[in-house]
């Protein structure tokens, strides 16, 4: 499903602030899996993500979705194999767009965006109907503007437009960083459920390791720009809370 | 009376500017000031055309390719080479004033009587491409490519991971901003009677004006709505020039007249930014 083979990333090259966030990198996920990512601050996590999104380009090394190879490929048009779900729950949504906006805009990301009125009623039928799943009460505010939503309806709304069109891979870092512990669960359990439903082939990357436990059935640890642990719940079995916890042991706390 | 009408002449002549500006400004967040010369560009290009006896209408679509050529420039610079917006729209303005002033010829062309939309029609053809200019951009920004155009410039990040070229987006934003400017030109220098180089210096305040004034009255009215937002940008740019033109008919000095522009936007923008309603009746 998705290939990475030997890749490195530095930031800031040639100068003294460098730093080699990924480090000959190489690693598959299959179809279905839902990888989770753990590891320190500044061990590579989200540089990963980016990488495999588009939005920042390795130095060298190949990023291949589905046996094509899309190294060169640039992160809109990647944008039809991948969605992503952000730390930040407002970065996933445009605050001045309604509700019926940012679907209609998600609902068309691997398609082209073009001079018709897309938001029909029967546009608006369908969206009241996966709206009202999420039991937010959001099927009754298409209009409203999205900027006018709590940290937690904007993220479970960029996670149903995350899974609103056909797409193959599903990233999220750390998508419950900024929320309270009750949405952090309840938006976790969306997660899961919408990207089994659709199917999707998921990463991870969380600093909390009961979800770790949870929803992974690979885990792996980064440390300091490389791959250093991978553990496989099919094969090694699920781990406990204190084994994942003994990987972070041996870890300096970088500076970055 | 007549100085009051030409006031609201204008002020709908200039409300395709605004209505560019409306785009860069607040749909796509770029500041541009290209505005100052593809104004005069779509006059030049108008004076020209129309004096060698060409269609209104053609100079018309002329006018609109060479307004969007302008912009296209500008958003290159500050897509491609990675040059604020601000300063792209400043080096395009400037290398415009060469520019006209090579497709004029000589800093002023007069227009006789008979070239273009006599005076009469010139009303009328004001009206109607404002009318459609209107609705133009309300449609757009309605469709599957204006909602994209709406999130490149609300959450560029989402844009893209949603699989909008952003670039792609702000340079049509700019361009068509800039072709929508050019159409004042074209209208203005028949409304005139007469293209002159300087014509489009310090502009862009008027299309600035009427995107701060429109957007204030729908935040008074409180409508929320994009579509009515856009009319009122409309009626700001002839509320400007009314206010201009009574400035002027209680008897200010004509040599104040920059000055008093710069003034009457600022309050407006600084009044609404303040507890808007109270301070409304101030200017009243």
């Amino acid at each position: 499903m998705i290939d990475l083979k030997n890749i490195s990333v530095t930031f800031n090259h040639g100068t003294s602030t460098e730093v080699n966030a990924l480090k000959e990198v190489s690693f598959s996920v299959k179809k279905g899996d839902f990888v989770v990512v753990i590891g320190a601050n500044g061990s590579g996590k989200s540089t990963l993500l980016n990488v495999i999104s588009g939005n920042i380009a390795p130095d060298h090394g190949e990023v291949s979705i589905d046996g094509i190879d899309v190294t060169k490929v640039i992160a809109h048009k990647r944008a039809q194999w991948v969605s992503r779900i952000f730390q930040d729950p407002m970065a996933g949504t445009a605050g001045e767009l309604s509700v019926k906006d940012n679907l209609r805009l998600a609902s068309l990301r691997s398609s082209s965006k073009g001079l018709k009125i897309g938001s029909d009623p029967d546009f608006q039928r369908s969206i009241q109907q996966e709206l009202s799943e999420l039991s937010l009460g959001l099927e009754d505010r298409l209009d409203t503007p999205v900027e006018n939503l709590s940290g937690g309806q904007r993220q479970a709304l960029t996670l149903l437009m995350a899974v609103s069109d056909a797409s193959k891979l599903l990233l999220m870092d750390e998508p419950t960083a900024a929320l309270d512990p009750k949405t952090s669960v309840r938006i976790m359990d969306l997660a899961n459920s919408l990207s089994r439903k659709a199917d999707l082939t998921t990463l991870l990357v969380t600093h909390n390791l009961r979800d770790a436990i949870e929803f992974g059935n690979i885990i792996i640890l980064m440390e300091d720009g490389k791959l250093t642990r991978v553990h496989d719940k099919g094969k090694d079995g699920t781990p406990e809370l204190s084994e994942l916890l003994s990987w972070y042991s041996g870890i300096k706390i970088s500076g970055t | 009376m007549e100085f009051y009408t030409t006031a609201i002449i204008q002020g709908l002549a200039f409300a395709c500017m605004g209505l560019g500006i409306f785009l860069t400004l607040k749909i796509f967040k770029i500041p541009d000031i290209t505005t100052d010369g593809t104004y005069t560009l779509g006059g030049a290009v108008t004076a020209v055309m129309l004096t060698n006896g060409m269609s209104p209408l053609l100079t018309l679509v002329v006018v609109i390719f060479c307004g969007a050529a302008g912009g296209i420039a500008t958003g290159w610079i500050h897509t491609r080479l990675k040059i604020n917006a601000l300063l792209a729209g400043i080096l395009v303005m400037t290398a415009l004033y060469s520019v006209n002033l090579a497709i004029m010829g000589r800093p002023n062309i007069p227009l006789i009587d008979d070239k273009g939309f006599s005076n009469q029609n010139i009303y009328l053809v004001v009206v109607v491409l404002v009318f459609i200019a209107v609705f133009f951009v309300i449609w757009l920004l309605k469709t599957d490519f204006g909602i994209a155009m709406r999130s490149t410039g609300s959450n560029p990040v989402m844009a893209q991971a949603n699989g909008v070229n952003i670039v792609y987006m702000k340079v049509f934003g700019i361009a068509l901003a800039n072709a929508m400017t050019a159409i004042s030109g074209f209208l203005m220098v028949q409304y005139q009677g007469f293209a002159d180089i300087n014509m489009g210096i310090g502009i862009v305040i008027s299309g600035l004006a009427a995107v701060i004034i429109g957007e204030s009255l729908s935040r008074i009215m409180s409508y929320k709505n994009i579509a009515i937002t856009i009319l009122f940008v409309v009626v700001g740019s002839i509320v400007f020039r009314v206010v201009l033109a009574f400035s002027l008919d209680m008897g200010m000095n004509p040599n104040y007249l920059k000055l008093v522009t710069a003034i009457i936007v600022l309050l407006i923008v600084g009044l609404s930014n303040q507890k808007f309603n109270k301070h409304l009746i101030l200017l009243k």
